[in-house]
């Protein structure tokens, strides 16, 4: 029982941070989205057509997704959605860092020196896709 | 009890179909909009016939600001052939001493207050010319704007930053601090 309640207590606290970084990181880009655009088109992966609709929808999508995780309503379909974007900010990162590149992350600021990609960037994305992979299994039950 | 799989697809496709109208709709009104295109835009730069007339507003993090000048490299190297300019490397001072363009003053805007002095005796007749890496770093601009504020009326930005010069002057950069000359 005690055991019980406190999974619901991890699984709250989990919940509401993973919630709470996605609409902080969201709500950054939204408010400048063509600085976000050379963010993501400093990773040398999309062309020019896709950065720019990757600029617009995914900081929404960010934001949109972690209002429905911390509410609760659709949680499985909200967290699998971020789960994929989790997954896809770690190879990007990982990417970049294996090809050299000496680029600003792009993660939860978009303008200034920012974040530099790193060892650091790539465990920090990893750690974000474990704990969404956990909030996905527990939305399932 | 699993949660049936297809109803989570059926959610999925209305979060993302939402995600797609309201984006799209708020870009469409956003000042620092994505422009949507197959190129990427090229950098927008003031003409010379206007260079040092009444010149056009831009937009600096959202926010109109008061006329600060974007010029190009070629416009830069004028203004340093004449002789009419004040460098100001905005970066952090790490990344000024690895490479500066020659004549640059380190000034790092994250620490501007600390420079109070120096700013305060910059020449006002010459163009007071900022920069930092170049896209989408706007520490420059952001410099820029402050020593507009503080009524400095030659100011300008050089977008393209330390990146743009590599481009153009290959290894001309300078190492090591300029800084009191």
């Amino acid at each position: 029982m005690e055991n019980r309640s406190a999974l619901k207590v991890f699984d709250w606290v989990l919940r509401m941070v993973v919630a709470g970084i996605f609409i902080y990181a969201g709500v950054i880009k939204i408010l400048n989205p063509a600085s976000f655009a050379d963010q993501v088109d400093n990773y040398r992966i999309l062309p020019y057509f896709l950065v720019a609709i990757t600029a617009v929808v995914l900081p929404w999508l960010e934001v949109i997704c972690g209002i429905l995780l911390l509410t609760g309503r659709w949680r499985a379909a909200s967290s699998l959605i971020l789960l994929g974007l989790s997954f896809i900010f770690v190879l990007a990162v990982a990417s970049a860092m294996i090809r050299g590149l000496d680029i600003n992350c792009g993660c939860f600021s978009v303008e200034g020196e920012g974040e530099k990609i790193g060892a650091s960037k790539v465990i920090e994305d990893v750690l974000l896709f474990a704990a969404n992979f956990v909030l996905f299994r527990r939305s399932l039950k | 009890m699993k949660k049936n799989s297809s109803e989570i697809g059926k959610q999925i496709l209305i979060i993302l179909f939402l995600t797609f109208l309201v984006s799209f709709c708020v870009n469409f009104i956003h000042p620092r909009g994505v422009t949507i295109s197959f190129q990427k835009p090229p950098l927008q730069f003031v003409s010379d016939s206007v260079f040092a007339e009444t010149l056009p507003q831009v937009s600096i993090g959202g926010e109109e600001t008061q006329e600060v000048t974007v010029i190009s490299y070629e416009q830069l190297i004028r203004l340093l052939k004449e002789k009419e300019i004040q460098l100001i490397d905005a970066r952090s001072k790490e990344g000024y001493l690895e490479g500066h363009i020659p004549g640059a003053i380190n000034i790092p805007y994250e620490q501007y207050f600390d420079y109070e002095e120096q700013i305060s005796n910059f020449p006002e007749d010459k163009w007071l010319v900022c920069y930092c890496d170049g896209p989408p770093c706007e520490l420059g601009a952001q410099m820029a704007e402050e020593l507009k504020l503080r009524d400095f009326k030659k100011v300008a930005v050089y977008r393209g930053g330390i990146n743009d010069w590599k481009q153009h002057a290959s290894l001309a950069v300078s190492e090591g601090s300029e800084n009191g000359k």
